[in-house]
């Protein structure tokens, strides 16, 4: 169908951060990039099993609630409130249920490294890298720790940069081959996970 | 798992001194409960006890009672 896909990964969520709302501000980070997804005769890379998954009852933890045509902005939306915490924010503004999407991640993440391996018919143990979403350290940690991977397999990439999103993933490749973490003949595993909610994972022969 | 063990982990989620903790220690009272001590107790109990904290968990939680409750529940139902 296609030989040359460009993807373009582009967040600005600072737009839609509350100065005021820490649960957010401290964890988003605004973050691009441009990825060339392309196929050569003979060329080592190879893109190989998906899995991919959706769970509507996730959407209100995740979400700018108004500015589009289910709630369209207004002077009511516009309206500030101050949470339990003390961060403020408008129905304008992103919200993040933290613990909520943690439990999630806890569900979701652990069981779609297991059943990919399965469709992929790998082990753990045939993994090199694995780069998920770099959402936020603290969970990332738990993740690892819960599904077992050793540290070295397992990149991190959140010493400078914020939560970007979409971008995360390119990013947080380009950071690794830079490394020297992504060598060829490398087996990857990507896994996205996070707003809808939405999760998906692959494996990547390098 | 006996009590000191659990006040221990509760301890270790918040980020404070064990000795700082009794069960009847209100959560609010403590400088360190924010929202990263929410997941990291949710992060506590799921490791150790494979106990998952439901939102209305959550919202109910006012002591460290109410946390060694549920560090209770796996252990009655493991045995």
């Amino acid at each position: 169908m296609a030989k040359n896909v460009l993807l373009l990964t582009v967040e600005t969520y600072t737009k839609y951060i509350h100065p005021k709302d820490k649960s957010v501000r401290t964890i988003f980070g605004d973050g691009a990039a441009a990825t060339l997804v392309t196929h050569e005769e003979g060329d080592p890379c190879k893109i190989g099993e998906f899995v991919f998954g959706t769970d509507g009852k996730g959407a209100k933890n995740l979400i700018v609630p108004a500015g589009a045509m289910a709630m369209p902005k207004s002077e009511e939306t516009a309206e500030e409130r101050v949470d339990e915490q003390g961060n403020v924010r408008s129905l304008n503004n992103l919200y993040m249920n933290g613990p909520e999407i943690f439990n999630f991640t806890l569900d979701i993440v652990p069981d779609t490294v297991k059943s990919l391996l399965a469709k992929a018919k790998l082990s753990m143990d045939d993994i090199d890298l694995f780069v998920f979403h770099q959402a936020n350290k603290f969970m990332l940690d738990s993740l690892r720790d819960k599904i077992g991977i050793p540290e070295e397999k397992f990149y991190l990439d959140m010493e400078d940069k914020g939560n970007t999103v979409s971008a995360t993933i390119p990013i947080a490749m380009k950071d690794a081959l830079d490394e020297g973490r992504i060598r060829r003949g490398d087996r990857l595993m990507l896994l996205g996970f996070g707003v809808g909610y939405s999760w998906a994972g692959c494996i990547v022969e390098w | 798992m006996d009590l000191k063990d659990k006040l221990s982990l509760i301890a270790q989620a918040l980020d404070v001194e064990p000795e700082a903790l009794k069960p009847e220690t209100k959560l609010e009272e403590l400088e360190e409960w924010d929202s990263l001590a929410v997941v990291s107790v949710i992060a506590m109990l799921d490791k150790h006890f494979s106990v998952r904290l439901k939102p209305n968990d959550i919202k109910s939680l006012t002591t460290v009672e109410d946390i060694l409750a549920h560090m209770k529940e796996k252990e009655a139902e493991r045995s």
